[in-house]
Order: structure tokens, then sequence, then C-alpha cells
């Protein structure tokens, strides 16, 4: 099934989402202020280091945020309507049925006393109100679409007989049960081998197109998004720095932060032993403290080309090219 | 520039654990879980050589049996000429605080492996207390000294690991493995858990460290761009043995190991215009339990033959450096 585009053509439109934790030590700020859209069917990367508020703004269109957390602001517009304004009762019907989530740990994210079988049917009696033999039926089907041998008898074990890879196979099963027109994928592979990485993102790519579902890969890897996606938001301390097709954030980076984050990794394809003085390009500090981040914009303290004026104002997008966006005044002019 | 002098050379090292189902009335062994199966290699004074492998493959426990934070259950391990499990077997106190003090371990999680109780000082200053290789009124300068050195302040002495990020945990947990005044470092997946941007910082850290006090390290991971950036030669390790040791660029170059060449065409690149390459491996890691009889990687292996279910193969050099154990190299 395809999905329903929204009137202008987009899937997903967040605008002005702001996201805020009330904790004792005072209000993190962290997710602050960002806007992005999508198109149905596309692959979406959401890149950022930990603290950067990528994970809090996907779980954000699920409204699945954890206490003390909470969307302080801004509209969530998928398929024409506005997730923030919806009533908890009627996000169950978005949860897993339109908007599906793949989890980073498929160890914890699967229910070690249900079998398998018991757990992703339960998904389908729910939201498809069919029997318990069909929405078994249809477990055994997608377990093997997901490259599961045997599903008949995977379907009576349960998650501690499966390996790490093939846990994360049965969760990208799972989210696929009600043809979802978007997924959610929070660093899908981060707890995997290398060599079970890419077979599970092979699967991924693969699956995306025959469902023709969309799909937001929040991950920390430049080298996972490279692969997969279509477009990239790069994420710092909570605000967008920079929104760009892949090629062109790896071709044409323009935002301080993308360089130093795509120049800073060392590279497996690159010999460094030539040159035993050689160094990796290193990104001075560390990551700001959300509760009372840098003032105007929030990587100035860490950037090589600050001026006075970028610790004042809140930089905004500037369009320097067809659909790419940085925030930063002195790089777009 | 690593010298031709063996520092450390380890000679069949073997950990196996045994299995035991518990009964009510009676528990037995059922089986053993080799975890490192017979693992020889050299490491050069001044050189570092990076332990690759996935998740369960016996890299940390080569390393821990190395400096016996594991008992091995069989094999040598010569330190400039001087067994040292034998050592820690059966040495004096002394001489075991000897061996300690060149042998140092840096950990993979600096949130685990400082006390929360002590102040950077007093987790620094420990192997001081221990060692009492320098007088006390020498500790505090050389406290500083060792603070420097890892690019902290002094400030910092009286601090808690609470009040620090990762990054400067980790330079606390190479200043403390460095307070002995060490030769041989082992790293344990020093860069995993932190964030991007602080990774190079500690990476380019060791690597100046290295030059400065002529170090040498072990430098174990399971990223392979880490390891190609300061490792001057690679052993990849699958479910227990080494299956191919080169020079760093060699290795990348020219694998020889169908699961090296596997696990480089696994990497991604970050770059979307790099051809995708087909995946070379089919199938998950077996169980230690009970591995393929021969060569452990044939149920994967693409370049499998018969002779392979049947003939465990030795590691054999192909030339120059270039170690690997296959029967139908690359």
């Amino acid at each position: 099934m395809a999905a329903t585009a929204g009137s202008n053509g987009s899937l997903l439109e967040v605008r002005d989402l702001h996201i805020h934790f009330f904790t004792g030590a005072g209000v993190v700020k962290a997710v602050d202020g960002i806007s992005y859209g999508m198109r149905a069917g596309e692959t979406l990367g959401l890149v950022g280091e930990s603290g950067s508020g990528k994970t809090m703004s996907s779980l954000a269109l699920l409204r699945l945020i954890p206490r003390p957390g909470k969307i302080i602001r801004g509209e969530m517009r998928f398929q024409g309507e506005d997730l923030a304004a919806k009533r908890p009762d009627e996000m169950i019907a978005v949860r897993g049925k339109k908007i599906a989530m793949i989890f980073q740990n498929p160890a914890y994210s699967l229910n070690p006393i249900y079998s398998i079988g018991a757990q992703l049917g339960e998904i389908l009696c729910w939201h498809e109100k069919v029997s318990r033999a069909a929405a078994l039926e249809r477990v055994a089907e997608l377990l093997r679409l997901v490259g599961i041998t045997d599903p008949q008898s995977r379907i009576k074990q349960f998650p501690h007989e499966l390996s790490g890879g093939m846990k994360q196979r049965v969760c990208i099963a799972r989210a696929l049960l009600c043809n979802p027109a978007l997924v959610l994928a929070d660093e899908p592979t981060t707890n995997l081998d290398v060599t079970i990485q890419a077979q599970i993102l092979d699967l991924l790519k693969e699956l995306k197109a025959r469902f023709h579902m969309a799909m937001i890969l929040v991950t920390h890897d430049m080298g996972v998004v490279a692969r997969m996606a279509d477009r990239i938001v790069v994420m710092y301390a909570g605000r967008i720095c920079e929104v760009a097709d892949a090629r062109t954030i790896f071709r044409d980076p323009r935002h301080p932060y993308t360089r130093a984050l795509l120049a800073t990794m060392p590279r497996v394809d690159q010999s460094y032993s030539g040159d035993r003085r050689s160094r990796l390009v290193v990104i001075p500090g560390r990551i700001p403290n959300l509760i009372d981040p840098p003032r105007g914009c929030r990587f100035h303290p860490r950037c090589p080309y600050a001026k006075e004026a970028c610790s004042e104002a809140v930089p905004q997008p500037v369009e320097v090219g067809a659909g790419h966006l940085v925030s930063c005044p002195e790089c777009a002019a | 520039m690593p010298s031709t002098d063996e520092l450390l050379r380890i000679e069949n090292l073997v950990k196996s654990y045994p299995v035991i189902r518990r009964g009510i009335f009676r528990s037995r062994e059922v089986g053993q879980i080799r975890a490192v199966d017979d693992v020889s290699f050299a490491i050069r004074a001044g050189e570092t050589l990076g332990l690759v492998g996935e998740s369960g493959c016996g890299k940390t426990t080569t390393a821990r049996s190395l400096l016996y934070l594991t008992t091995p259950t069989a094999g040598r391990a010569l330190f400039q000429g001087v067994d040292v499990l034998e050592v820690f077997r059966r040495g004096t106190r002394k001489d075991v605080l000897a061996v300690r003090r060149q042998l140092q371990y840096v950990f993979q999680d600096p949130y685990l492996s400082l006390n929360p109780r002590w102040s950077i000082a007093q987790t620094i200053l420990e192997p001081l207390r221990v060692h009492r290789h320098l007088p006390e009124t020498a500790w505090e300068g050389r406290l500083i000294e060792l603070l420097e050195l890892v690019g902290l302040e002094r400030y910092h002495a009286w601090r808690y690991p609470h009040e620090f990020s990762g990054g400067q945990r980790q330079r606390v947990g190479i200043a403390r493995a460095l307070a002995g005044e060490p030769k041989f470092l082992i790293c344990d997946e020093p860069v995993s858990s932190l964030d991007v941007s602080v990774r190079a910082q500690i990476l380019n850290l060791l690597v100046d460290l290295r030059e400065k006090l002529q170090l040498t390290y072990l430098y174990i991971s399971h990223d392979l761009s880490s390891v190609r950036f300061i490792s001057n030669r690679v052993a990849v390790m699958y479910l227990g043995k080494i299956v191919e040791i080169a020079d760093v660029d060699e290795l990348f170059a020219h694998p020889l190991h169908h699961y090296t060449a596997a696990l480089l065409a696994a990497i991604l690149i970050p770059d979307p215009e790099t051809a995708v390459r087909q995946s070379l491996l089919r199938g998950e890691v077996p169980s230690v339990m009970a591995p393929p009889p021969g060569c452990r990687f044939h149920p994967r292996c693409i370049a499998a033959t018969p002779r392979c279910a049947e003939e465990s193969p030795a590691l054999a050099t192909a030339g120059d450096g270039h170690q690997v154990a296959c029967h139908h190299p690359c």
C-alpha cells in the first residue's frame, strides 16, 4: 500500500518543534525549534551525536517522549493531521499502524515472556481486527520476508532463543506488520557486528522499496546514512545545522559542524602509516550542557570560524541551493 | 619507528571456560568454550598491533589473559624474554608488581572503570601507592605531570568522575595507566563508548603518547577505521583463532583471508557515491560452544571446499610479514 500523501505532496512536516525536560537541575532544552519535512517513500537520515536531540525528535512523532520531557511547542503534520494536537487515545491508532518504530537495542525492545508469534500477532489483532490464526499466518509471512528461515517454528520461540541479528530482523518484521507509511529506525544497527550490520541495512533498503514506505533513520554513523539516506538532517545540541540531499552533505557541506564531523572520523579507505606525524582533525571542546546552552549559535564555542555575531543571534536557516538549508549566516554568505 | 626487537611474544595462548549444567543433586561439565584457541603473535617494541574481530571472537579475553586478569588455561607470554604468565602464577608479590608496572590496561568504558568515590588525584596516584617506585614527596609533581601529559588541568585533580565528560574520563583512565611508567599498554576499545567528535581527540592523544613515551600498544577494536589510523600491524580474530596478521596497509589493500575480505567489504564508507560492495558473508557467527570442525569460518566462507571442513588451516607465512590461516587464500 502506498502512503497517502498530504495536501502539498509531503508526508510529514515538522514545524518549530520544542521538547524540554523539566529536571531538578533545570530545564533541559533537548530539542529547540527544529523544522523539517519529508516526502512519501523518502529516507531521511537524522544525524548527530548523543544529546543532539535526534532520538527525542523521532520519539516525538509517536508522542513517546519519556517523563519529565514534554513537547512545549510545535506542529508535526503527518498525512495532513497534526500529531502534536492529537489526544493520547487518538495516538493509539497511529502507533504501529501508520508510524512504526525499530529501536536501537532489539534485546530490550522485545518482550522476553511472550513468544515471537504472540507479541507480533497481538499488534495485528489490535490494529487490523483479524483472527489470531490469520494474524499468525501474516506474522510468519513477514518473518520469511525479513530473512528468517523456518518461520513456523520461530513463531513459537522466545526472544532469548534468537541471536542479536535475528532479534533485529524480528523487530523489523514487527514494524512492517501494518504497512506503515513511515518507519522510524533509531540506530538500528549500532548494537550489531559489522558483518550483520551490512545485512540488516541491505534488508531495510529492500523492504523500504517493496513496501513503499518512508523512513527516518536516526544515527551517529555517517557511513550508515551515506549508504541509506536520500536526504540528511544534521543536528547539534537540539537544533538543526544543515539539511540537504545526501550527496550534497558529503560533497559540499557548508555548516562548520557538518564539515568537522566528516573530517574528524578516521577513514578506513585512507592510509595513515605513510606519515607517522599524521593526526586526525579534532573538534575542540565538548558537547554543551543543554540546561544552559551557549547563546546564539550553539556550536560557536567550538567553531573555528566563529565571529562575535555568532554568540548573539540564533542563526536562521538560509537556502544556499535547491533544498540545501544551512543555519550559519557566515557560511551561507 | 617500530624496531625489530620483539617486546612481547604470545605463544599458544588458550583460555577455555567449562560449560556446567547444574542439576539439583549434581552438576556436570557438558562442554568447553575455547574462547581463545591456540593464539600466537608477537609485538615489536614501539609498534601498535591492532586486534580486530566481531564480538565474542576472543579479543578481550586474549588481552585480559595476558595480564592475568582472567587465568589463561595454557600458553606463554614472553615479555622481554620473561614468561609473565609464569610470574603471575608462581612469582613473589614483588616480581608480579614489577611486571604489572610494565604492562598496563586502558579499559573500554570510562564510566565503569573509575571509582566514583575517588577523586581524580586518588585514582591517578593509586598506582604510585601500590608500586612505591617514587618517594611520597615526588607524588604531587608526578600527578601534575601526568595530568598535563593527558591534557587535563591541575584543578581537575580534586574533582570526581561524575563531573567529567566521557572523553575526559578516558584521559583519566590513560593517566592512571601511565602512572607506573609502563612500556606496554593494552587499549581495549578505548574510544568506542565516546562521542564521534571526542574520539579523534583521544586517538590523537594515544598517538602523541606513543611517540613521546616510546610506548607499545595492543589496540583492540571492532572499529576498523580507528584500527587503520593507529596500528602498524593488524591481527584479525575469528571464533578464538587468529586468521590473519599483516602490516596495516597490506591488510586493508590485499586481505588474504576470506573473513578479512568480508569484514572489510562490510564497512560502510561515509560517501554516498562509493559502490556498494556485495556482502561476502552468509549466516551469522556460529556458537563458540560447538565451533565448526576444520576451518571455523568454512560454513560462512564463499571459497570453502570439502577440505576446509576437515582440516584446520594453520597460520602460515604468505609474503613479507603477512600470515594467513586459510587453505584457499584470496
